[in-house]
């Protein structure tokens, strides 16, 4: 029998149908086509799903057959098989053992022991078991579900249970005529009970918080010992001062008082001009921020020191010029080391 | 200027020492041991000890001594009942109670050489894996330098000096001392501070059993952690969080995960209430 040319089909189809007809047939049958298809596995899976993805098999050996109980058993599993990389087998993911084999056996994955070869299709994952009594006579078998994209539905790969003699442990009554040590002898030894010592802590209160007691008492005391001492630190601070007042004790004339005035000025404010007239001074004085009462004290001070020096004439007044010019000098300095 | 500002360090100090004491572990008065438990304690040891020939009855004894310094530990905690307690449950057999015993020794005196002697010694029969995950790291500092202590002391000893240059500077109204007074200040700070490198607050875990599943999620359905799957018996970890019946830990190299409440050693708050609630 001759098949029917493609020419022929499409005749009796177009006998069959209108044009209309046949383009809504074309569109459903192009609705009806499967997308483009998704490895990824849908969101609802079996509890057991080990997130493998692609057509793989299981196989299980084990390296005893006979062990006591809670000794440890190598269980290899061997995965072969293919699938997309994103969900190759992976050692956290496997869900292999039934729900039952915690009850028989203590498991413990063996990262150490994992081997891949994604270019051979196999992957190789090592657990230890270990048997919880006599009871167990088999090693689990192992069942792998993985997902299947081509068939689109998730299937089983089951590999056997492996025969197990479990035999009891060894008698611990057993009694070795051997000296055991099990620690060191400082271990034996029964360290004297004393009262616990809390002087490091009371020390450490003591000085946390008496140190700043003791700082502000004793400044305070300092303070009431030395009232004068204010202006004999200030006065320490400078040299122009010292040298001035120094100069000043050996002064008798106006002019050299006058004369040691305008150094001290000079050498402590830096001063500009040579000689230290009134006006300048008070001028002076102000722009360094030191007292309106004190700028006029030193402008009187100095009109007083011009009359007795151009004037010629011996006043009490000019008696008293060097003492007053020691006040004014530590007035000075207190007002400066004050703002400094 | 300079008064101002060695004023402000005054009280910058005395508020930074207000701070170092309040944060500074004193050790709060405790009562006395009852004598007649300290004598049935340390007769039950001796026993044990004379005995320590036959492994199997001398581990009673020392598990009935160690059950005795417990009783006394909780009372009247000290250093000294703290070894006793740890050695005692060493020898009984009792890893995990025996460096939660040191530990515990060493949060009330840091640098006792016995405490930190024996818990090296209990911490090497830990059987960590291969790869030593979750193994704490060694105590570098030689046994004989009392670290802590010495920190606390230069502390104390910067302060001092710090406060007393600080009234020289008032008194003389000179820069030098205030800067030294500074520098005082900035070596309190660091002799303050760093004890709290050594020290993690969060409270301590040791694990209680063999093989404890670590878990990503707090029950028993979740993945095992995929570095450290299993935790062994003597294991020293940091509690993070609780949740339920599970508490959430870090080991001591990093991995976190979930182990039932049942399966750790600690005294954190947590714990005495899950055992208050649990004795109900």
């Amino acid at each position: 029998m001759v098949a029917p040319s493609v020419e022929q089909a499409a005749s009796v189809l177009r006998l069959t149908f209108d044009r209309r007809s046949l383009a809504l047939i074309c569109l459903f049958l192009a609705a009806s086509r499967s997308p483009a298809q998704s490895i990824d596995p849908p969101v609802t899976r079996p509890l057991d799903f080990s997130d493998l993805v692609g057509a793989y098999r299981i196989q299980s050996a084990a390296n005893l057959t006979e062990v006591r109980v809670e000794h440890p058993v190598l269980l290899k599993v061997m995965i072969l098989g293919k699938g997309p990389e994103k969900y190759h087998p992976r050692l956290e993911k496997l869900n292999i053992f039934p729900t039952d084999t915690l009850e028989q056996f203590f498991i413990e994955p063996m990262p150490d022991l994992t081997r891949a070869f994604p270019e051979k299709d196999m992957w190789e994952f090592t657990f230890r078991l270990r048997p919880k009594s006599t009871d167990v006579t088999h090693l689990p078998g192992l069942k792998l579900v993985m997902y299947n994209p081509a068939r689109r539905k998730f299937q089983p790969s089951y590999a056997d249970a492996i025969p197990l003699t479990v035999i009891p442990v060894q008698d611990p009554s057993v009694k070795l005529d051997l000296k055991v040590v099990q620690a060191p002898d400082s271990f034996y030894e029964i360290r004297p009970l004393t009262p616990p010592s809390r002087w490091r802590d009371s020390l450490s209160t003591a000085v946390l918080v008496g140190m700043p007691i003791g700082c502000i008492a004793w400044y305070l005391a300092w303070r009431r010992r030395h009232p004068d001492r204010e202006h004999v630190r200030a006065h320490r601070r400078s040299r122009a001062a010292r040298t001035a007042l120094g100069r000043l004790q050996a002064a008798t004339h106006a002019h050299e008082v006058s004369a040691v005035v305008a150094v001290y000025l000079r050498d402590r404010l830096d001063f500009p001009a040579q000689e230290a007239t009134a006006p300048e001074v008070r001028r002076f004085l102000l722009r360094w921020g030191v007292s309106r009462q004190c700028a006029q004290q030193w402008a009187a001070f100095l009109a007083d020191c011009d009359a007795a020096r151009f004037e010629g004439v011996k006043t009490p007044q000019s008696d008293r010029l060097p003492a007053e010019a020691i006040t004014l000098i530590r007035d000075l300095e207190d007002q400066t080391c004050s703002s400094a | 200027m300079l008064l101002r500002l060695s004023v402000a360090l005054f009280f910058a100090l005395t508020f930074g020492a207000i701070v170092y004491w309040r944060l500074s572990p004193v050790q709060e008065a405790v009562a006395d041991p009852d004598p007649n438990l300290v004598a049935a304690a340390d007769d039950a040891f001796q026993q044990g000890t004379a005995s320590r020939t036959d492994v199997a009855a001398a581990k009673l004894k020392f598990a009935h001594a160690a059950d005795l310094y417990s009783q006394l530990t909780n009372a009247s905690p000290s250093p000294n009942l703290f070894v006793d307690l740890g050695n005692a449950s060493l020898l009984a057999d009792r890893l995990p109670e025996a460096i939660f015993a040191y530990q515990r020794g060493l949060q009330i005196a840091p640098d006792d050489e016995v405490l930190r002697r024996h818990l090296r010694y209990a911490r090497v029969l830990v059987a960590y894996g291969p790869s030593e995950l979750g193994k704490p790291s060694d105590d570098v500092w030689p046994l004989w330098l009392p670290v802590r202590t010495l920190l606390q002391w230069g502390a104390l000893a910067a302060y001092a000096l710090s406060l007393f240059l600080l009234v020289r500077t008032w008194i003389t109204r000179c820069v030098k001392p205030f800067v030294y007074a500074c520098s005082s200040a900035v070596a309190f700070v660091l002799f303050a501070s760093l004890p709290r490198f050594f020290v993690d607050d969060r409270p301590l875990l040791v694990i209680a059993h063999d093989n404890v599943p670590l878990q990503l999620g707090n029950g028993p359905s979740y993945s095992p952690h995929p570095e450290l799957p299993f935790l062994t018996r003597g294991m020293e970890a940091r509690l993070v969080a609780s949740r339920g019946d599970w508490i959430f830990l870090q080991t001591a190299t990093g991995q976190l995960g979930w182990v039932p409440v049942d399966a750790a050693l600690s005294d954190s708050a947590f714990f005495l209430d899950n055992k208050d609630t649990s004795k109900n």
